[in-house]
């Protein structure tokens, strides 16, 4: 091992040549770690599959009291059914704020309450109180002889158990 | 072979440098530090190892899966032999963990450990800190009851407000978009691996960073008096440790650890609420627009990592008057009165 006591002076273009090695070495090393840690990224992030839009029953019309509502769980997702006088609204019963799923809670005020942080809609699905940053995302909704269809937007699980 | 023949064999086989004795295990410390309040670095090492050791125990009954998991835990509380122990240790060791290590920092912030050449031992600390928080995020969530699944849910959320990193990073954590099995899986995996992992790394370098700085003065303490770390400062640790292992048997026996209602993805519960050392976050996330709540997070945990700087800079401004401990004071107050906000609301 070399120490300062018993270095040996090189010529200029051994040094050369030794520090060009380092460099390529580094070099090649940065480069194929840093390639083999982001497979390892790629690895982790889980495959997103797309977007669908898909119809789905939720209950019978009858089932939501007049200027009142409920909050129904579709298999895909929780959706609030809201009368307004008499027009049916559908919202994503899951809160903008942070993600918690809301509870139909009518009164004058409001119509959707979530419990998590105390954040209201009203029957537009628009913040009325509370922390949420953006209105709840509305829905086309149907009513085909007596049953309610509402088409969501879904994004299927990556994996199931 | 007599003691000295071992005593030989073992020295050529672990060749020690001549004079380590006196460098490590008898190193003089300053005579502040033989009060009781100095002995608190040492206890989130020790409740470390209690949670190594209950954790591992754990492991061979808990079962990362959706289906599995909220009943692996019952069975562990409730029908395994001394299992209510071993969770309740667990359980109890992470709460004082958080307050041990809250109490360490706040010595170290008042006493201004943290000052040059010590930044980056309080830079570590802080990841600890941060670390610990997430230690006892992700162990909650692995109940899989009721509150601790809407906290996960709630709490994984944030992530996804940060601009442009975040809806990536939750994909990442969660493993898909929603909580969903694989969300499990993940922080199973943070909660046993990742994380523990690197804890102890960074325990290293903050203890070792601690023994090659040695000690820091306390400010006007003018006495020149030490006295060694083996055997006095270790006993004195010790006693602490032992305090405090008696204090969360007797806890744990006394009130053995609960099991709300298994999770249920279709129904928030009305009264959801996040552990206690969450609560000042909490409340202020009630309080605040949700972006607010988020930057001033952001704003917080940088602020505590550069503390040492920015005291630096403050006491080159205004010389001798200690603003910045004022204003850590402020910041200790705001949070305190948050969490009791949110305890008694």
């Amino acid at each position: 091992m070399d120490s300062a006591a018993n270095a040996v002076p090189r010529a200029s273009g051994s040094d050369r040549r030794e520090f060009v090695a380092d460099l390529v070495l580094s070099a090649a090393g940065i480069v194929g770690l840093g390639g083999l840690a982001t497979r390892f990224l790629q690895y982790l992030y889980p495959v997103v599959p797309p977007e669908q839009v898909i119809e789905v029953a939720a209950g019978r019309r009858d089932a939501v009291p007049a200027n009142g509502g409920i909050v129904v769980n579709l298999g895909v997702g929780h959706v609030a059914l809201v009368d307004a006088g008499g027009e049916l609204r559908a919202f994503s019963a899951v809160c903008t704020h942070l993600g918690c799923i809301v509870k139909a809670e009518p009164t004058d005020h409001h119509a959707l309450y979530c419990a998590c942080h105390g954040g209201m809609f009203d029957r537009q699905g628009e913040v009325v109180g509370g922390p949420p940053p953006r209105p709840l995302p509305r829905y086309p909704v149907e009513v085909r002889d007596g049953q309610v269809f509402v088409k969501v937007i879904v994004r299927p699980p990556v994996l199931t158990a | 072979m007599s003691l000295s023949a071992l005593k030989t064999a073992v020295a050529e086989r672990i060749p020690l440098p001549p004079g380590w004795r006196g460098k490590t295990l008898e190193e003089q410390l300053p005579i502040h530090l033989k009060t009781w309040i100095w002995a608190l670095g040492g206890t989130p090492a020790v409740l470390f190892i209690v949670q190594v050791v209950t954790g591992v125990l754990l492991t061979f009954y808990y079962v990362a899966q959706p289906m599995h998991a909220y009943e692996s835990v019952r069975q562990i509380t409730f029908g395994v032999r001394f299992g209510w122990l071993v969770r309740g240790l667990h359980q109890a060791a992470s709460q004082l963990m958080i307050v041990a290590v809250l109490l360490h920092m706040i010595r170290v912030f008042v006493t201004r450990g943290y000052r040059r050449p010590r930044e980056v031992t309080w830079v570590i600390g802080v990841a600890l800190f941060l670390l610990t928080l997430g230690l006892a995020f992700t162990g909650y969530a692995l109940v899989y009851d009721q509150l601790s699944y809407w906290a996960t849910t709630v709490g994984t959320n944030m992530i996804a407000e940060v601009p442009v990193v975040g809806p990536p990073m939750l994909y990442m954590l969660r493993g898909g978009a929603d909580v969903n099995p694989q969300t499990l899986t993940r922080f199973y995996n943070f909660h046993i691996g990742v994380i523990p992992t690197i804890f102890v790394v960074l325990i290293a370098g903050h203890i070792l960073l601690v023994r090659l700085h040695g000690v820091a003065a306390l400010e006007g303490d003018r006495r020149a008096d030490a006295y060694p770390f083996f055997p006095d400062h270790v006993l004195r640790e010790a006693a602490v440790a032992l305090v405090v292992l008696i204090a969360m048997v007797v806890y744990v026996t006394a009130v053995p650890p609960e099991l709300g209602e298994k999770a249920d993805p279709n129904l928030t519960p009305s009264h959801i609420r996040p552990e206690w050392y969450f609560f000042p976050s909490y409340r202020w996330l009630k309080i605040v627009p949700l972006q607010v709540g988020l930057w001033t997070s952001v704003a917080f945990v940088i602020g505590m990592f550069f503390w040492p700087w920015t005291d630096a800079v403050l006491e080159r401004i205004v010389p001798g008057r200690r603003v910045g401990t004022f204003v850590g004071i402020g910041f200790w107050i705001v949070t305190l009165v948050l969490l009791l906000w949110e305890a008694f609301s």
